[in-house]
């Protein structure tokens, strides 16, 4: 059998029971090749950790299939186990024991050899900056390291799979550094990993692929440079106004944000140097405290894809009420359930 | 490659090592338990003999592993799966079966002391009973109650 890549997902839904049932996952397909590193983005309730929980097993899809590097996930969860490891969005309590422990005893479990997985482990703790908490007990350590130990249990004995849930969550500044080069370094060493994250500042720098999922679907997928293509030509103009001054954009900028002093602005390329001369006198007249102007970032597209999806979302359940509610008066009037039908077929459309 | 009884070896290292901090409170509580059900009892209801003697003091070992079984280990195990940490386990390449023996192993442990010492102090207590009680084949009754028995069984003549 030819080994697939590290993630094939085709097509996979999964609907819990409730009232009303609730579709987390709706035809997601996906593909997660081995040494690259895709980011799963999405906001709360989305449908990411349904999905890890389904390739790691733990739950069954209604329809698609899940495939971990050729073994089929739904049908032989236990082979695609054997590939995969996976950080949990949840820190792991590891009371009673220290984090150098809990990771050479995950190691073992995953099947390395007692002398790889302390080196391994030592290597880990280095690499992350830990050793001064190493030999801890858990029950003594912060949330940032607890939640670096969970990575390096992960890592220790990585799967050809890495499944990653918000690995950054509590843990400083300077550490993440050192855990996105541990997660390219994963990568580099051959593996697929799928980064599930709300952090997109940061995940840009590090994914190879995105998918943003809303609503259980999947509403944009490519490199980070498709999929901030259609903002290239725009870059944003972020100002912190003085205490006391009023702010007042020049033509070339259109305002599209403001939080109390500071504000944001869209300007496009070409009168870069216009928006920055403005901005420099502001500072100079004591208008401004300071200005930066960069290009637009993933968390831009990010916002302005989920923002048009709830906007549609929004349009979709309005346009199904209508229908409904027309649907009841069409009993006496086939004509309007005809033209209803049409308008809502519509705005699905736009949603996909 | 590690087989399943390395891992089995590894997890219930696991399990013991997680409830470290919690298993000597567990004991204490077992061996409290087990202690106070053969005593407390026998404050409660008076002498027993013969068969509830026996009854109460098998009986509490049997109430020390329903306590284990059907309230502390399940009350751990909905912990897990609410902290997250079931789950995470579940991911584990581990055969469901080895969980289970891990499992069963850690709550056999802490469920030991308490029921080893049940059955000692079932044992002590029966044999004290029976030491400060007064033999019934020594005793010696006057040959009008051999003829009236139920009157004068010893239970009747002592009220």
């Amino acid at each position: 059998m030819t080994a697939g890549p590290a993630l094939d997902v085709a097509d996979v839904t999964k609907t819990f029971g409730g009232r009303p049932p609730l579709r987390a996952n709706d035809g997601i397909s996906l593909t997660v090749a081995e040494g690259a590193v895709v980011g799963l983005l999405g906001h709360n309730g989305a449908g990411k950790s349904t999905l890890v929980n389904q390739v790691a097993g733990l739950l069954r899809p209604d329809s698609g299939s899940l495939r971990v590097v050729g073994h089929d996930a739904v049908a032989h969860p236990e082979r695609a186990r054997r590939e995969i490891s996976v950080q949990a969005q949840a820190n792991v309590p590891i009371t009673g024991l220290t984090p150098r422990t809990a990771i050479e005893l995950v190691g073992r479990v995953r099947g390395g050899a007692r002398r790889d997985v302390a080196r391994r482990t030592t290597a880990l703790i280095e690499s992350l900056d830990l050793g001064q908490w190493a030999s801890t007990p858990a029950h003594k350590v912060s949330g940032g390291v607890a939640r670096l130990t969970a990575f390096a249990m992960t890592a220790v004995v990585p799967g050809r799979l890495v499944i990653l849930d918000e690995p950054t969550n509590d843990v400083d500044p300077v550490r993440r550094r050192l855990l996105w080069t541990q997660i390219k370094a994963l990568a580099d060493d051959g593996a697929g990993v799928l980064l599930v994250t709300h952090n997109v500042r940061e995940a840009e720098h590090a994914v190879d692929d995105l998918v943003v999922l809303d609503r259980g679907r999947v509403i944009a997928h490519g490199t980070v440079a498709e999929l901030t293509h259609p903002l290239r030509s725009t870059l944003q103009l972020d100002v912190e106004v003085s205490p006391g001054r009023s702010l007042a954009w020049p033509s070339c900028a259109t305002a599209s944000s403001r939080d109390g002093l500071r504000a944001r602005a869209a300007v496009p390329a070409g009168r870069a140097a216009e928006a920055v001369a403005w901005a420099q006198d502001a500072v100079d007249r004591g208008d401004l405290d300071r200005y930066s102007v960069t290009p637009a970032s993933l968390e831009d597209v990010y916002v302005d894809l989920v923002g048009a999806a709830s906007e549609n979302h929004a349009s979709e359940t309005h346009a199904s009420e209508t229908h409904a509610a027309e649907a009841h008066v069409s009993a006496a009037n086939p004509t309007t359930s005809t033209a209803t039908t049409t308008s809502t077929t519509t705005s699905e459309g736009s949603v996909r | 490659m590690t087989t399943a009884l390395q891992q089995y070896g590894l997890l219930t290292q696991w399990q013991l090592r997680r409830q470290s901090v919690l298993l000597p409170l567990l004991v204490v509580v077992q061996g409290a338990l087990a202690v106070g059900t053969v005593l407390g009892f026998g404050i409660l209801m008076g002498d027993l003999e013969g068969q509830a003697a026996l009854y109460l003091a098998t009986g509490a070992p049997t109430i020390t592993l329903i306590v284990i079984g059907l309230v502390m280990a399940p009350q751990m195990l909905s912990q897990a799966k609410t902290e997250g940490s079931a789950q995470w386990m579940m991911t584990l390449p581990v055969p469901r079966l080895v969980f289970l023996a891990a499992d069963l192993t850690v709550w056999t442990l802490v469920a030991l002391p308490g029921t080893v010492l049940a059955v000692f102090v079932g044992v002590l207590r029966r044999r004290c009973s029976s030491r400060s009680r007064p033999q019934r084949s020594a005793t010696r009754w006057p040959r009008c109650c051999r003829r009236r028995s139920r009157c004068c069984s010893p239970s009747s003549s002592s009220s």
